[in-house]
């Protein structure tokens, strides 16, 4: 990196590091640390996808629909029936309890143990997945810019566990803001350039036709197959369940829109995330299906995370096929007769064809490194044409923006943990309240306590494949049963706290085999998981009803 | 009942009806605008075809 690049870089995370220090607030401190109630609506829509959209999102997304397409799309389809649902159903009964997690509910209608199951999941998922988030941006930026993993994944770590602990969640909130503004304006940057980089007589409609000549612009896949990771059915269905349980169930989403200033400024939180989520994401696959239409102009490297390592005859041979895919797609561009234009449009398809036979043939090698290198480079393409193509200044910007996404995923997730382990877990057993300055002082340690947790997994995170799914995959483990488990609150009578209990360890065991010994694709594993646990807790409950929770296993001085 | 607290559920009443009212326009907005852009998807998808 230049050294403007390295002033815009230090400057912009400089800015957003003091107005994080800044906005630690004297009054209500203790509040505000675990619980801000000062945020309007669209304040929360931004936070919520703030931290939904982590660094990964914005290096694997377009990378992905590089190579794939948009089809990933329809992995957020099912979101705003779940907002819907989350707003009519969830918020008004998290407002009615004031409560902090949303947890605590689970006690109120169940009893401890459930509470405790529920908190424990997302605890051990959520911790883990924030290390995740810290270690995948760091990877892709160490290898990228040839820095140390160790220490990209220290500087992010220390820098996020700095501005968390000094101000909390309200601090998250509001960087959040600076963060969103910088990712928003770095991606659309990046876009305005590849796009003013195309040949001169190339027109938005001509580039959208030649990427749907390469398949890149099949969003939707309409069949019914269990094994198709996405299509319209698996999106709909299991995506739906897996957002209804990230948005309504993850502390670290339920946080967020609890800090809207009134139940209504909550709600409409919600819908505005449903509203821009959709187009926010397409626009972010967009940039990588343009991505390939600048590439057909240039010359991709057949590997882009090892674009130099690659063997002489695999290069020769794609090198040929480039240059022979960007000789038809310019013909194809200026044929004048129908037929001629779809003959072209053949040859075009068939060139991409074989320009991805002959990568896949090479990474099916190991590019000749060894079979012990990861050489899928999915992750790695983005931050390549950032690197290879953006101007001086530019590349800082898009640097700045990937510490931003990972941060603000980051600080959130870590606000989560410490708010759960402090609500769920101190304050219910040692009677003290979750406010106060002696509160506050814990909060801090539990805070510092997931934050090396969070960076220890970071260091020793290795071979994740597809990062983006890596995260999905993980959720998908536990997402479904904490759902099913809100599920049986929300809408049955008369399920007992034991019965949800034993369902709910159950249907944890079954996801699992599901997972581990069946290869089920990850999305279905919500929505078994969410449907299984009431479906078990009504066959379970007969057999236990002499044996469900009494209130007096409740501890005095429990919230 | 004393007519000034009729009139003061009635007021709230209708103050609620018409802040429920208002969601389900932020509902319908959103289920049409959920459909406008499986459209789009649906478009993109046929470009290919």
């Amino acid at each position: 990196m230049s050294a403007l690049d390295w002033l815009v870089f230090l400057g912009s995370q400089g800015l957003i590091l003091a107005y994080g220090l800044w906005s630690m607030s004297r009054k209500d401190q203790a509040e505000s640390y675990l619980r801000s109630r000062s945020q309007t609506g669209w304040m929360v829509g931004l936070s919520i996808m703030a931290t939904q959209a982590s660094a990964i999102t914005f290096l694997s997304a377009p990378g992905l629909a590089y190579r794939e397409g948009l089809g990933f799309i329809q992995f957020y389809l099912g979101l705003p029936l779940a907002m819907v649902l989350l707003s009519v159903v969830a918020l008004p009964i998290y407002y009615r309890l004031n409560v902090y997690t949303a947890y605590e509910y689970l006690e109120s209608r169940f009893d401890g143990r459930v509470r405790r199951l529920a908190a424990f999941l997302f605890l051990t998922q959520r911790g883990l997945a924030a290390g995740l988030t810290i270690y995948a941006p760091a990877l892709i930026l160490s290898t990228a810019l040839n820095w140390d993993l160790l220490w990209t994944s220290l500087l992010t770590g220390t820098v996020v566990l700095a501005y968390t602990l000094s101000g909390g969640s309200r601090a998250v909130a509001r960087t959040q803001m600076l963060q969103m503004s910088v990712i928003l304006s770095g991606m659309g940057l990046a876009g305005w350039w590849m796009f003013q980089s195309l040949p001169a007589h190339w027109s938005g409609t001509d580039a959208l036709q030649l990427s749907a000549l390469a398949g890149k612009t099949q969003a939707l896949v309409l069949r019914w197959d269990w094994n198709d990771r996405y299509s319209l059915w698996t999106g709909l269905i299991g995506g739906g369940f897996l957002m209804l349980s990230y948005f309504g169930t993850d502390q670290s989403q339920v946080q967020r829109y609890l800090g809207g200033q009134s139940l209504d400024q909550s709600r409409q939180g919600l819908l505005w995330n449903a509203f821009l989520k959709l187009p926010m994401q397409l626009l972010i696959l967009g940039l990588g299906v343009l991505m390939y239409v600048f590439y057909v102009f240039e010359t991709p490297p057949l590997n882009f995370k090892y674009p130099e390592q690659v063997p002489e005859s695999h290069q020769a041979a794609f090198d040929r096929e480039v240059l022979e895919r960007r000789r038809v797609a310019e013909a194809w561009q200026s044929a004048d007769t129908r037929e001629s234009k779809d003959r072209l449009g053949k040859s075009f398809k068939q060139s991409a064809h074989r320009l991805d036979s002959i990568r896949v043939l090479a990474q099916s090698q190991g590019l000749g490194l060894g079979t012990k290198e990861d050489v899928a480079d999915t992750n790695f393409i983005f931050i390549r044409f950032v690197l290879d193509f953006l101007p001086v200044g530019l590349v800082g910007l898009l640097i700045s923006m990937v510490f931003c996404a990972s941060m603000s995923s980051t600080s959130a997730e870590l606000s989560a943990l410490s708010t759960t382990t402090m609500v769920d877990f101190y304050a219910r057993y040692t009677g003290q309240s979750p406010e106060g300055p002696r509160a506050l002082r814990m909060g801090r340690l539990f805070t510092l306590a997931w934050g090396l947790y969070a960076l220890g997994f970071a260091l020793l995170a290795d071979r994740l494949g597809t990062l983006i799914e890596a995260v999905n995959v993980l959720g998908s483990l536990v997402y479904g049963t904490i759902l099913g488990i809100f599920l049986s609150a929300f809408f049955t009578k008369k399920l007992g706290g034991s019965a949800v209990l034993l369902a709910a360890l159950l249907t944890e065991a079954l996801v699992l085999v599901l997972y581990f010994g069946v290869n089920t694709p990850y999305l279905w594993l919500n929505a078994v998981g969410a449907l299984s646990v009431p479906l078990l807790g009504w066959f379970i409950q007969p057999w236990l009803s002499g044996l469900s929770s009494h209130p007096s296993q409740t501890p005095p001085g429990a919230s | 009942m004393h007519p000034k607290t009729s009139s003061a559920s009635e007021t709230m009443d209708e103050a609620k009806k018409h802040h429920r009212r208002d969601w389900r326009v932020w509902y319908a907005a959103l289920g049409l605008f959920w459909l406008a852009f499986v459209g789009l998807l649906i478009y993109l998808t046929a470009l290919g075809v």
